[in-house]
């Protein structure tokens, strides 16, 4: 019985960075696809959003992305541990922290994929105004970033009789 | 103080798990390892060509080349005599259509 509710758990807990694992997969897809029959990177630009294909070798912000072959794979490991880790805090963890945690797992997921097969992490959306441009990031990055802020804004907000009261 | 320090750690996970880019590398292009060209390549120093002097000078406008020749003339009278003789040959022809009888030019045709 208790074997059994684990096992549904597990399925419950791993159908949410699933989903967004699929998510972030097949946008990228799409994104390359149309790269590969147009000739420039931007394609598509409105007022506010921008869809131009960036390949990111680096971490965020585009930091760290140099030739380096040995300081990538020093950076995927690093990434790897770091997924490890949220593995074991989502099993150690409940609630809605379980949750945030989750969606960090499917974005880092996704992009961790894409750093060990394509060497480099495709960024894709480009939101602006006029000149202004926010950094160029991917579906599971707005995951990760979300599960973040999410996951500070409960640690923050909570107090210990909050945590009582759970 | 515990919470500041998770807090930290949680932003660091932020640092490595997204990853965005600046959006300057993706309007510059894609930047491939080219090389820098000209320190490759030896540049030579400016000289004048030996045959610089054989060259024509843009001064003379009468030289007109014709079927690899140089000729001395006048382009205008040149033209003329082209028109002139154009004529004389299509006067000629003329002649020559209204002796032939129209069997004849018709035979021709088919033939």
């Amino acid at each position: 019985m208790i074997f059994e509710n684990i096992k549904k758990n597990i399925y419950l807990s791993l159908f949410i960075p699933f989903i967004i694992f699929i998510l972030d997969r097949t946008s990228k897809m799409y994104v390359i696809n149309l790269s590969k029959n147009s000739f420039d990177n931007e394609l598509f630009s409105s007022k506010f959003l921008n869809i131009i294909l960036v390949w990111n070798e680096g971490i965020a912000f585009g930091l760290f992305s140099f030739d380096e072959r040995n300081l990538y794979n020093f950076l995927t490991l690093i990434i790897l541990i770091m997924i490890i880790v949220i593995f074991i805090m989502i099993i150690r963890s409940f609630g809605p922290k379980k949750n945030f945690l989750l969606m960090v797992l499917g974005g880092a997921t996704g992009n961790l994929y894409d750093r060990v097969f394509y060497k480099a992490v495709p960024d894709f959306i480009d939101i602006h105004f006029e000149n202004l441009h926010w950094f160029v990031f991917n579906v599971a990055d707005i995951f990760i970033t979300l599960g973040v802020i999410l996951l500070i804004l409960w640690e923050t907000l909570m107090t210990k009789k909050n945590y009582e009261k759970i | 103080m515990k919470k500041y320090n998770h807090l930290t750690c949680l932003l660091i996970t932020l640092l490595f798990l997204v990853s965005c880019q600046d959006v300057r590398k993706g309007l510059g292009g894609k930047k491939i390892d080219e090389g820098n060209e000209f320190l490759v390549i030896k540049k030579n120093p400016l000289v004048v060509p030996p045959n610089f002097n054989e060259m024509p000078e843009p001064e003379n406008k009468n030289k007109i080349i014709d079927n690899g020749t140089i000729k001395n003339g006048n382009s205008k009278s040149d033209f003329e005599n082209l028109i002139k003789n154009k004529k004389i040959n299509k006067k000629e022809l003329i002649s020559k259509d209204n002796t032939s009888s129209l069997e004849e030019k018709i035979l021709g045709k088919i033939k």
